[in-house]
């Protein structure tokens, strides 16, 4: 029963919670006894909350027996990646010399989730400052694979990703302004939305890069995944660059067929991938295929200009946002973070002016490319499995970090949203991904083919051997 | 150093700041010193450049300039919007 629980859906944990065939006190006991038992094996954690959690689970309870219920979250476990505030309890965004650092409010995400009714775990552990996709923090130690602890969960939401693998919560709260959900997502199995810039309100979301931060969900399915955006979305007072768009019914469709449905594939943009991932991902164009969309070939801009703009866009944005940081912890920052906080203070505004004027060219060029298609698929990391520290070769030659964001970076440069999905396992059992990218603000496309990928396959269904 | 010094000194390395006629130098620094590395930290940023991090410190801002010539009539994002017409 207690692993039932632990690898519940959302929805399935809703209604035996509203039918009240188990309490919320019962699944919230159930995720903290899984992390008093695993978390010591996954260091995915860095602040845990029992008596809170317990205390919110009660209210629950309360409110239930009193004939009130909230929606599909109620009495539902999470977490929050350790960078977004949540009033009364610390927030450190990875580093130990913000330990002390309490915020007084919750963000507008942490907010949303509270009267939704969720019961806060605790807070996940991930890359320090939001900065890589190592998963390896040097203040609070490096976050373990689920699938194998020799192994990177990746990052820098990576004990997100850890905790919805290992059945610890349902859905994590991640960030992304590189890939740091989608990444994480792919290399642990799981489900993870980068939505459209301004769908999910930033405030009280620790800033690495103000045009691409990006909060999200992290799940086990994209069913839970559409409830979670539901909750999340919306225009927040708090957040000037929150869309005032109206927030659609994203489970409304879901299930909706994608015959005839037109999908974009870049090959060359595509091909540099360990050889099991692009197998995995050009596997799921067949079954893409065979559920009936089309797939059509198509060519984006190079990632080289992405990587450009990419690179002048976050070397100032970063140094804007961390100057405070500097002053008061400069002892802080790793040297790669500095030496970018300081060249990042003396590019001429010139450049960054430049690299904004021609990321509107290449958002442009982009929407042209895939004018005549509904989403565009790419792999979501092009590793099978991330070791801690120096990367292996990849086909050949060294593989740098700027390789690892490859498939997701420009998506947050463009802003538009991206889901990834497991899309199979490495020959030794490592789980790969597959994303799926839409226009900005259809995370209802995006979702609708994502679901109907997942499930026409079986990956998402396996459990990691360590947690079963 | 004096701020026009200043100015000398990054027009001889290359860097288009917005001083006057300056504006069109705009290339690359590959000639960039440490030494004016350091000046322009401290006039600029107001931090100071340890010898051992200069390497990593001048390699990420010859790496992260943008230099590219863009159309100037195309308006930059003030405001990011990831809405756009194809």
């Amino acid at each position: 029963m207690k692993n039932d629980l632990a690898f519940s859906s959302i929805a399935d944990l809703a209604g035996a919670i509203r039918g009240r065939r188990v309490s919320c006190v019962e699944v919230t006991q159930t995720a903290l006894d899984r992390t008093e038992k695993l978390d010591p094996l996954l260091n995915s954690y860095i602040t845990v909350l029992p008596e809170a959690a317990l205390s919110q689970a009660r209210q629950m309870d309360a409110e239930l027996d009193r004939g009130q219920y909230r929606g599909p979250f109620h009495g539902v476990p999470i977490s929050i990646k350790d960078h977004i505030d949540t009033a009364g309890v610390r927030t450190t965004a990875g580093a130990r010399s913000r330990m002390n650092n309490i915020p007084a409010k919750d963000s507008c995400v942490v907010r949303r989730l509270k009267r939704a009714g969720t019961v806060l775990i605790g807070k996940a552990n991930m890359n320090k400052f939001a900065e890589g996709e190592s998963g390896d923090n040097p203040d609070f130690g490096k976050i373990r694979n689920p699938w194998s602890r020799e192994f990177s969960p990746g990052g820098s939401s990576g004990g997100s990703g850890a905790q919805v693998a290992a059945g610890l919560v349902p859905l994590s709260i991640g960030s992304d302004n590189g890939g740091s959900i989608r990444i994480p997502a792919a290399l642990c199995g799981i489900v993870g939305l980068k939505p459209t810039y301004g769908r999910i309100s930033l405030e009280g979301v620790f800033p690495r890069l103000y045009s691409c931060d990006h909060p999200g969900p992290m799940t086990r399915s994209v069913e839970d995944c559409t409830l979670a955006l539901q909750v999340l979305a919306g225009h927040d007072a708090g957040d000037t660059t929150t869309a005032r768009k109206p927030v659609p019914d994203y489970s409304k469709g879901l299930r909706t067929s994608v015959r005839g449905l037109r999908i974009g594939l870049d090959r060359e943009y595509a091909s540099r991938g360990e050889p099991e991932v692009l197998s995995a991902f050009y596997k799921a164009t067949d079954t893409l295929r065979t559920l009936g969309a089309d797939v059509i070939e198509l060519t984006i801009p190079p990632y080289a200009e992405f990587l450009a703009i990419g690179n002048t866009i976050t070397e100032c944005e970063w140094a804007v946002a961390a100057a405070d940081l500097y002053r008061e912890h400069h002892g802080d920052l790793n040297v790669d973070d500095t030496a970018d906080l300081k060249a990042g203070s003396i590019i001429p505004a010139v450049d960054y002016i430049r690299a904004t004027q021609y990321r509107s060219i290449l958002q442009r060029e982009y929407a042209r490319a895939t004018r005549d298609v509904d989403v565009f698929i790419a792999p979501s990391y092009p590793l099978a499995r991330r070791p801690f520290g120096e990367y292996r070769l990849v086909q050949g030659r060294k593989f740098t970090f700027e390789d690892a964001i490859r498939y997701t970076f420009p998506f947050d440069l463009m802003g538009l949203p991206a889901i990834s999905v497991p899309s199979g396992f490495s020959d030794d059992g490592f789980p790969v991904g597959i994303q799926f990218i839409a226009r900005a603000f259809d995370e209802p496309t995006a979702m609708r083919v994502a679901y109907n990928y997942e499930q026409a396959t079986e990956w998402h269904t396996r459990r990691p051997a360590l947690v079963a | 150093m004096k701020r026009r010094d200043l100015v000398i000194s990054l027009a001889a390395s290359g860097l288009g700041i917005a001083v006057g006629p300056l504006v069109a130098a705009g290339r690359p620094n590959e000639e960039l010193s440490e030494e004016q590395l350091r000046m322009i930290l401290r006039e600029l940023a107001g931090v100071d450049l340890p010898a051992a991090e200069a390497p990593k410190v001048l390699a990420a801002f010859t790496l992260n300039r943008f230099t590219t010539k863009v159309d100037p009539t195309v308006q930059p994002q003030a405001d990011f919007d990831p809405e756009v017409e194809p």
